[in-house]
């Protein structure tokens, strides 16, 4: 198969319920091998774009293409899709071997092919050992790798992933991803997944698909997301950003508030520019542009950065800055900063 | 907690003898309208004869007549044979509907429940007439069937087994309705959308995942109605019209009407024997088959 051919295809997909629309007009094309992600607010229409995939909600208009054939009207074990599922819906009354074994039985594996395919699985997800387990004796994390194992197995042309990192502590998460986006990357599989967690989107995701009130607002790469939103809602909902509301002057240089002024591209004209707290920094942390005064308004502590909001003569700022221990800023203190004029992105105008 | 320690402050002595206080009035009450009269009804099947008052002596002669009497044997095995038949009719009847009723929002559930529930509300003897006035020669379905032309003139219809069978399972059905529903309602719909994803068809979604996790209720409401079944005198009696002998109208006519308590005590005691063997075995297949997904979901 041709690697840019669409192994997953949306086509104008909608659903609406009574009067409310749950998913308006969404169109992707999801290519071999990539994962992609649903991004966006509970009630943005994301799992129910993912049950349309699997079958278990009808769209209301628009279709759904596996592998190129159309599966809109297809009942949900017919369709070649794998899913874990947000609360991993293991068989409580089965062993994790019988678990991942349940699907290989309904496509036909003979008895031996199955327990070879079982056993093949649970040394892809390292769980080999716990194979006679029952899933209430496993851990959360285990019980995803089996969730996933028993998807696996049966060799789906996309995997659904349902929330997959929701139910497990911070800790295991970050690691579990790490883990499982290597192990999607080696086993090339077609991935479409869900989260409202824009960093698991931004860490776990070739391309990341922004969703808003049922439609997409912006597709493009984590980086695209981050750096160049589209709207207002992406640049505010992923990540931390100030926004400012000002003009362009025929010199280029945008103009918010009394005194911000940031030289910017050469369009005149109102603009919306947002930046992001990492452009703003200490003014003897940055070598030249212009500097501000500022009153802290408040200081959060994260460790390594601490997250500051600033008064700007009536213009919020966010910074995100290192200080020294015993350092830091508190509230109400008087400090000059600079804003990186790289960092001042436009938004699009609508 | 809080309760211990308060006895634990109230001294040892007090402390160890206050449950007893506590459990005392269930006692009391199962002592005297339970345990005393069971033990009377076994006293009593140990009598020789017929007589019911002023009988004395120790003797198996009760017990012997009901196992050895062709009768009485027959009444015993068509007895647990009609049991077996009305909970299996109740099942394969009662199962699609405490299903469905479990997986409806709770507004809807509502009046469909009472609609389950109000035939329980209703006396046995009111429901018994009902079915005996539809069934009857000028009866519903004896006008429906000449109507349709299936049969040229009214059949006598109530007054056989097949009659009295119908009218327990519908007694009943109530019970596996509710046993059932109980028990789906736990079972997580996503598990059928996950069998769904792994090609199971609905049918073997149904057979691989409902049936085995639904199946302490199916078991306990099989026994129920089992119980129910063949410990039910009135309605063999109205509707069978001595044409169909139950062990339970038997043990009424000897208890009531024969007044040979002696028989009717050993009667009663074989159907408390037999029906505790057959709990004890569904019970023991139920346990041995599902006892391990079951004990380690309770640790979690």
């Amino acid at each position: 198969m041709d690697k840019n051919t669409a192994v997953l295809t949306l086509k104008n997909l909608n659903k609406t319920y009574d009067n409310t629309t749950a998913v308006d007009s969404v169109s992707l094309d999801v290519v071999k091998g990539e994962l992609l992600c649903l991004l966006g607010p509970s009630g943005c229409g994301k799992t129910t774009t993912l049950r349309m995939v699997a079958g278990f909600v009808k769209p209301t208009s628009g279709s759904v293409l596996i592998q190129g054939s159309d599966v809109t009207n297809q009942a949900p074990y017919r369709r070649d899709t794998g899913m874990v599922f947000q609360s991993y819906a293991l068989f409580p009354h089965m062993t994790v071997a019988q678990n991942i074994a349940f699907g290989l039985q309904n496509i036909g594996f003979a008895a031996k092919a199955q327990t070879e395919r079982v056993h093949e699985m649970l040394q892809l997800v390292e769980l080999e050992h716990l194979s006679k387990r029952f899933p209430a004796e496993l851990s959360g994390g285990q019980q995803q790798r089996v969730a996933l194992a028993r998807a696996l197995a049966m060799n789906p042309a996309v995997l659904l992933l349902d929330e997959p990192f929701s139910n497990l502590d911070a800790q295991l998460r970050v690691r579990l991803r790490e883990d499982l986006r290597a192990l999607l990357k080696r086993i090339r599989i077609t991935t479409l997944f869900v989260t409202h967690d824009q960093e698991e989107a931004l860490m776990f995701a070739d391309r990341v698909v922004v969703m808003r009130s049922g439609r997409v607002e912006q597709v493009g790469s984590p980086a695209e997301i981050y750096e160049t939103p589209a709207t207002r809602f992406v640049a505010e909902f992923i990540g931390w950003c100030s926004l400012f509301e000002g003009v362009v002057d025929g010199q280029g240089v945008f103009t918010t508030g009394k005194s911000i002024r940031l030289p910017l591209d050469h369009k005149p004209g109102p603009a919306t520019v947002i930046v992001r707290p990492e452009y703003v920094k200490p003014a003897e942390a940055l070598g030249s542009g212009p500097v501000f005064e500022a009153r802290v308004t408040s200081n959060t502590y994260y460790g390594a950065l601490c997250r500051l909001r600033l008064d700007v003569s009536g213009q919020e700022v966010l910074m995100e800055a290192h200080y020294p221990y015993g350092h830091g800023p508190s509230i109400g203190d008087r400090i000059e900063i600079r804003i990186d004029p790289k960092g001042a992105r436009r938004l699009p105008a609508h | 907690m809080r309760n211990k320690a308060l006895l634990g402050l109230r001294g040892q002595g007090e402390a160890s003898t206050a449950w007893m206080w506590q459990i005392a009035p269930t006692v009391m009450l199962l002592l005297f309208f339970f345990i005393l009269p069971l033990a009377g009804v076994v006293r009593t099947s140990f009598y020789p004869g017929t007589r019911s008052f002023g009988a004395e002596g120790f003797s198996f002669e009760q017990y012997l007549k009901v196992i050895l009497d062709p009768f009485y044997r027959s009444v015993l095995i068509d007895t647990i044979v009609d049991g077996l038949i009305v909970s299996m009719v109740c099942l394969v009847i009662g199962f699609p509907v405490g299903y469905s009723l479990a997986r409806l929002p709770p507004k809807q559930r509502r009046w469909r429940l009472i609609l389950v529930i109000l035939p329980l509300t209703l006396s046995l003897v009111v429901i018994v007439f009902g079915w005996i006035v539809i069934l009857g020669r000028g009866g519903l379905v004896n006008q429906l069937l000449v109507s349709i032309g299936a049969i040229d003139r009214p059949i006598r219809l109530p007054y056989n087994r097949t009659a009295v069978l119908l009218i327990l399972v519908q007694q009943f059905l109530p019970y596996m309705i509710l046993s059932v529903m109980s028990v789906c309602s736990k079972i997580d719909p996503v598990l059928e959308h996950a069998a769904a994803n792994l090609r199971a068809n609905r049918f073997t979604t149904f057979r691989r995942v409902i049936v085995p996790l639904a199946a302490p209720g199916i078991v306990s409401g099989m026994i129920l109605v089992f119980i129910l079944t063949v410990s039910a005198f009135v309605t063999p009696r109205l509707v069978g019209g001595g044409n169909v002998q139950m062990l339970g109208s038997i043990i009424y006519e000897q208890v009531i009407v024969a007044l040979n308590w002696p028989l009717g005590g050993a009667l009663a005691m074989v159907l408390l024997i037999v029906t505790s063997i057959v709990i004890s075995l569904a019970n023991l297949l139920a346990a041995k088959k599902f006892a391990r997904h079951r004990s380690s979901a309770n640790a979690k």
